[in-house]
């Protein structure tokens, strides 16, 4: 019996002892009978993944018609200024004002005259005549009429053989009239018209003329003035804003070799200005032999 | 016998062309015929647009002062004449070379040579410095004082108008009618 409580007793110290020296650190500097290990190495761990056989088709058309469509249902319930922005979008070009430099103003547009006569009360108008006469003297359009004058009388710039007036030549008017007593009167523009540039429509294209003595040096004929550089700016704003190429460039001049110096600097700016080829501006130099003469660069915008 | 006799003076070369340009544009919406004057001694020997003399010199006024007569270098007419009626003296709107409202009329006679193949052709040129325009009724009288109203009011500043009838001061037209009917008695008579 008291073998066994003995084994038992010491089964006890030896327990204790194992416990509290695993909770209980060695103190610094005693001596340590355990020893520090350290396990080198990679975990490998091998993982093996199937693709999931999914197939993924993309029809760029299919989804850009489904764009369109829902653009469309969004403006079918849009409100009507909203529609009309999407009617409004230019089909071709236009010769509303230009974007780009909204600044620059170069171009005159029809009506080059315009009047407004007011007569004095009491006098009844019989016959009247209203003339646009150029530089020569000659009648360029004649507008004629029985009975009291209109409210406003108006000149688009475009001659009786149906060509847009000279660029730079000065142009006159005179109203006359015969009143029902016989009394003749008239009015009559003192000072000229003269036109440097204009844009207008013709054949559903847009034509830009620009006077060559406002685009050119008057000594360097093929260097561009600082005014005629502003002026080409304004006309890159059309071919912006069309984006049809090609471009259609007319240059008149009393020399055919001066014509093509000048088409040599209009080809460059165009090509630098615009990061165009060459190609896109198909230019022309002519000979201008009308009287009055009418040196100009045409171009003409789809 | 009544006639409208004016005088005065234009500008400026300039705007003798505005009134030639402006009475053509009058002439046409009227419906009256008209012909542009630029004559020089080498066109009116020619021909071309000669004045007549018959209602110049010779008329019952006394006031003819400063007619004279032309050297060939001289004779320089410039202006338009204004059919109002073909059967009617027409409004004559001509200048010198001074831009003085003048008419010139010229003779010319031919002189045989010492061997008679010779023919010497003389020219003698008389300048009116004033028109005289022969008026035979009161429509075609007021009608023309009208033109020369607006040439005095935009031309002719210096217009001055001699009317037997007094109608360019008073503007009667029952006075007018009665003189020229007195005017047509006295013609009849003679």
């Amino acid at each position: 019996m008291k073998k066994n409580l003995f084994f038992a007793v010491l089964i006890l110290l030896a327990f204790g002892c194992f416990v509290f020296s695993d909770d209980q650190p060695p103190a610094q500097g005693q001596g340590d009978s355990s020893q520090e290990v350290v396990v080198k190495g990679q975990l490998k761990v091998k993982i093996d993944m199937e693709m999931p056989n999914i197939e993924i088709k993309t029809d760029t058309n299919q989804v850009a018609q489904s764009i369109v469509t829902t653009e469309e249902q969004f403006l079918s319930i849009a409100p009507e200024d909203v529609k009309d922005v999407k009617a409004s979008l230019p089909d071709a070009v236009n010769a509303d004002r230009a974007y780009y430099h909204p600044d620059l103003s170069f171009m005159e547009s029809a009506p080059i005259f315009k009047l407004q006569p007011k007569m004095p009360k009491g006098i009844d108008i019989d016959k009247w005549n209203f003339k646009v006469t150029d530089a020569t003297g000659s009648t360029v359009k004649l507008l004629k009429g029985d009975g009291s004058l209109p409210e406003e009388i108006t000149w688009d710039g475009i001659d009786r053989d149906g060509n847009i007036l000279k660029m730079g030549s000065p142009y006159w008017y005179v109203l006359t009239y015969m009143d029902k007593a016989g009394n003749p009167g008239s009015a009559r523009r003192e000072t000229p018209k003269e036109v440097t540039a204009i844009k207008y429509k013709r054949d559903n294209r847009l034509y830009i003329e620009v006077a060559s003595k406002v685009l050119f040096e008057d000594k360097r004929k093929e260097r561009l003035t600082d005014q005629g550089k502003q002026i080409l700016d304004e006309v890159q704003d059309y071919m912006k804003m069309s984006n049809n190429f090609p471009v259609y460039v007319k240059v008149y001049s009393d020399d055919k070799g001066i014509s093509a110096d000048q088409i040599a600097t209009l080809t460059k700016l165009f090509s630098d200005k615009l990061k165009c080829p060459k190609e896109f501006f198909k230019m022309e130099a002519l000979q201008d032999n009308s009287v009055p003469k009418n040196y100009r660069v045409v171009f003409i915008i789809s | 016998m009544i006639y409208l006799k004016y005088s005065g003076s234009i500008e400026s070369k300039k705007a003798t062309a505005q009134l030639i340009d402006e009475f053509v544009d009058i002439s046409r919406i009227s419906g009256w015929e008209y012909s542009i004057i630029s004559e020089n001694f080498q066109t009116m020997t020619a021909g071309s647009g000669l004045p007549d003399n018959d209602n110049l010199g010779n008329q019952d006024d006394n006031d003819d002062s400063g007619i004279q007569t032309l050297s060939s270098s001289e004779v320089y007419l410039e202006g338009i004449v204004i059919h109002i009626r073909r059967d009617a003296d027409p409004v004559r709107l001509t200048f010198d070379k001074n831009g003085r409202l003048a008419t010139i009329s010229f003779s010319s006679t031919d002189t045989p040579g010492f061997n008679k193949k010779l023919t010497v052709k003389k020219y003698e040129f008389i300048y009116y410095p004033f028109i005289k325009l022969l008026t035979r009724d009161a429509d075609y009288h007021a009608q023309a004082v009208k033109l020369l109203d607006y040439v005095k009011k935009k031309y002719i500043f210096d217009l001055e108008v001699m009317d037997p009838s007094y109608y360019w001061e008073t503007r009667d037209v029952e006075q007018l009618k009665v003189k020229l009917w007195k005017a047509s008695l006295k013609q009849s008579i003679i």
